[in-house]
Parts: structure tokens; sequence; C-alpha cells
């Protein structure tokens, strides 16, 4: 059997072992069990805020560990040009089952959270009432009424099991093939003769000073308007994950640019399709899942397919900025000769 | 500044930046920005420029 050929092959079988381990993980069982969108109005009078309350009727199918997330929708709400971020607390929140017995409750939550708590299959009724905190917010102690929008979701949390255990592994074998698989490679074209010239050498550590920079600064960025409110809670981390693909964008158009970038050096025409599907398939991926879902999810946390809308918006990025170097260098190579650029 | 006499000495012996560049082991755009006085070489590769042009390092490379 060729060498190539056995290489496609152990590359085909430890990308399996790591998709199916990562697919065993993310779970078909775990997710949303319920949830349900609420209206909210807050009436004050004679500066006296009513004490809303709402509920609700779930069902759970298994049992097992379930978060429950109370979450404002939007998260910051406005009221008479000032923005509320925690407009006040969750006084009490009961779980009852069927028979009406008490299987969760609680008191004194933040508005905007999630717990964690053992179900059994059935059906359940959730009651939770919360006040304004004035003193925070003397606005809302005026007279008049609001709207809230809020959302009410219960989650399962799958057990960590034997399947999980295994996908681990499979994970870390399919990884580990991969990566001797690369290694080799490089070792191979080492041999070879393709390799990088001194100039190109210097080129590549600035580069990756300037992805650094750059990394660091939308990072600074990111703290400071996250620090000054900005963005709402779990947005920022959506932010954070972006400076890693600005700083990769840095890297490889600067590459580009100073010809040291390998892959466009050798491979012009396989290099930009290759991005080019990369970029389309994560941006219709995020795109789709960013007009269905928002950038965070139940819990207020960040979405996995953001990180396709942001891999996929790099893609294109380095697809155009790999062509008009492309096209340049078509041009510079042309004059060559005697006269260049 | 720009290093004129290494293009004339490529040029005189009717070689391309690509030709010379592929002789010397390096990228074409390497020469090119050698040319312009954009990238300092190394003594290693300026030997070998010299060995393929048929020059000495003073007569490519030494400033006046």
């Amino acid at each position: 059997m060729r060498k190539s050929v056995l290489g496609i092959i152990i590359a085909i079988i430890g990308a399996v072992l790591l998709g199916a381990g990562i697919l065993a993980l993310s779970g078909s069982d775990s997710g949303l069990e319920w949830k349900s969108d609420w209206k909210q109005r807050i009436r004050c009078e004679a500066g006296q805020p009513n004490t809303p309350s709402s509920e609700g009727n779930f069902t759970i199918s298994k049992s097992g560990k379930y978060t429950i997330s109370i979450r404002w929708q939007p998260e910051d709400i406005k009221v008479k040009d000032v923005t509320a971020k925690d407009i006040g607390f969750v006084t009490s929140c009961k779980v009852t089952d069927e028979q009406g017995e008490t299987v969760y409750s609680t008191l004194g939550l933040a508005s905007d959270t999630y717990m964690t708590t053992d179900l059994a299959a059935g059906n359940y009724h959730m009651e939770f009432s919360y006040f304004a905190d004035r003193e925070t917010y003397p606005d809302l102690a005026e007279n008049g009424t609001w709207q809230i929008d809020y959302r009410l979701s219960v989650n399962y949390v799958r057990p960590f099991s034997t399947r999980d255990i295994c996908a681990v592994f499979s994970i870390l074998l399919g990884t580990a093939i991969l990566l001797i698989l690369t290694v080799s490679l490089y070792r191979k074209q080492q041999v070879s003769g393709t390799r990088y010239d001194e100039r190109q050498e210097v080129e590549q550590g600035r580069a990756f000073r300037y992805a650094f920079y750059a990394a660091m600064v939308t990072v600074g960025v990111s703290l400071i308007i996250d620090s000054m409110g900005i963005f709402a809670d779990g947005m920022s981390s959506v932010f954070y994950a972006a400076s890693i693909f600005i700083g990769l964008m840095v890297y490889v158009i600067y590459g580009y640019w100073h010809d040291c970038y390998i892959a466009l050096n050798e491979k012009k025409g396989f290099t930009i399709t290759f991005l080019l599907i990369i970029g389309v398939i994560n941006l219709a991926i995020g795109l789709s899942s960013l007009n269905r879902d928002g950038w965070l999810d139940e819990t207020g946390h960040m979405n996995t397919t953001d990180l396709n809308f942001l891999c996929g918006a790099t893609a294109i990025i380095l697809v155009v900025a790999g062509l008009i170097r492309f096209v340049t260098e078509k041009i510079s190579a042309k004059d060559d000769g005697g006269d260049d650029e | 500044m720009k290093n004129l006499r290494l293009k004339s000495a490529r040029a005189a012996l009717d070689l391309s930046q690509q030709d010379l560049a592929d002789r010397v082991g390096v990228s074409r755009q390497t020469i090119n920005a050698i040319e312009k006085g954009d990238y300092n070489p190394t003594i290693k590769l300026c030997r070998d420029i010299c060995r393929v042009l048929g020059k000495t390092l003073d007569e490519l490379f030494w400033e006046d």
C-alpha cells in the first residue's frame, strides 16, 4: 500500500474517533426540557412597587439532574433612561410535584440566575415571586407601570457515565493520531526540502508578535467595555473568543503580505478553496444559529455555534486577503526579470 | 537603501529573481526584498549570492 493512501486512512480513522467522541459528549439526550416566556407588569403606586409573581407547569420525562434558569428578556430594561441590570431579586422560587409536595424551594436568589436540582419524572408546578430593589433603582419607586419580559427554563443535565469515559478516550486517541500524523508529515516536508528561508523565519517572528499584540489589545478593549457594562451578561465571552480569531487573522494576513505563510506560497488554489469551504460552512451554521437562538444560550452563556460564526468570518476575511495578495503577487512576478514592484 | 549592484550583477548574467532565488535556495520575494533594501541578509546568504553571481562580498554588499 502506498504511504500516502495509508496516511489518508490513518487521518480518516483519527478524524472519525475525534468526531465520534465529540458527538457522544455533546449527547442527544441533554438540553432544554421546558421553557416559558412571560410578560410581567410591575405596577408602582404611592412609591411602592407591587410584588410580581408568576407560575407555570412543566413535565419531566426522565429522572435526573436539572438546571432551572430564570433570565430577563432582554437582560437589561430601560426605565426613564435608566438601564437597570438587576432590578430585583427572586424572593421565593418553589417547585411542587403532582401531589403538591415541595421538591425544591429557595429564597433570595438574584433575578438572572440558574440553579441545579434533582427531579423525578412527572408533572411539576413552579411559582416564583420577586420584588423591585427601590434603593438601587429609585426611579422604579416612582408611580407607573413597566413591562418586563423574562424566560424560565428547565434543562436536563446528563450524568457522567461510561459512555463519557469512552468518548473522552476516543477524543484523546483521535487527537493523538492526528497529532502524530501532522508531526510526521511536517518532518517529512522538512526532509524533502520545503522550508522557510531566513527572511521568512524573521517575518514569522514578527507576525507572531503582532498577532499577540492584536489579541492582547482586543482582550484589553473587551475588558474595558465589559467593565463599563456595555455588554449584556455573557457577551464578553464572545469578545474574548474573538480576540483569538483576530490574533490568527493578523498572523496569517501579515504572513500573506510578507510571503512567509507557506500554505499560500506552495498551494495557492488549494489553500483559498479550502478556506472558502470552511468559511461558507461555518458562516452558514453560525448565522442560522444566531438568527434562531442569539449569541447566548438559556443560561446566559456563549453558544458554541458563536465559534462557527467567528471561524467562518475569519476564514472569509482570509480568503479575501489571500485573493488580493494572490493578484498583487502575480503582478509583481510578471514584472520580474529586472524591475520588481 | 536599494542594492542596485546586486540587481545589475544578476541582470548581467540574464538571471531573473526567481532563477537567483532557486540557485541560492530562498524565495523570489527574499531576493526582491534584498534588492529593494527591505531586508539585510545574513552573511551566509550573502556568500551564496556572491558565489552564484561570481562576485565578491565587497563588490555586492559593501557600502562605499
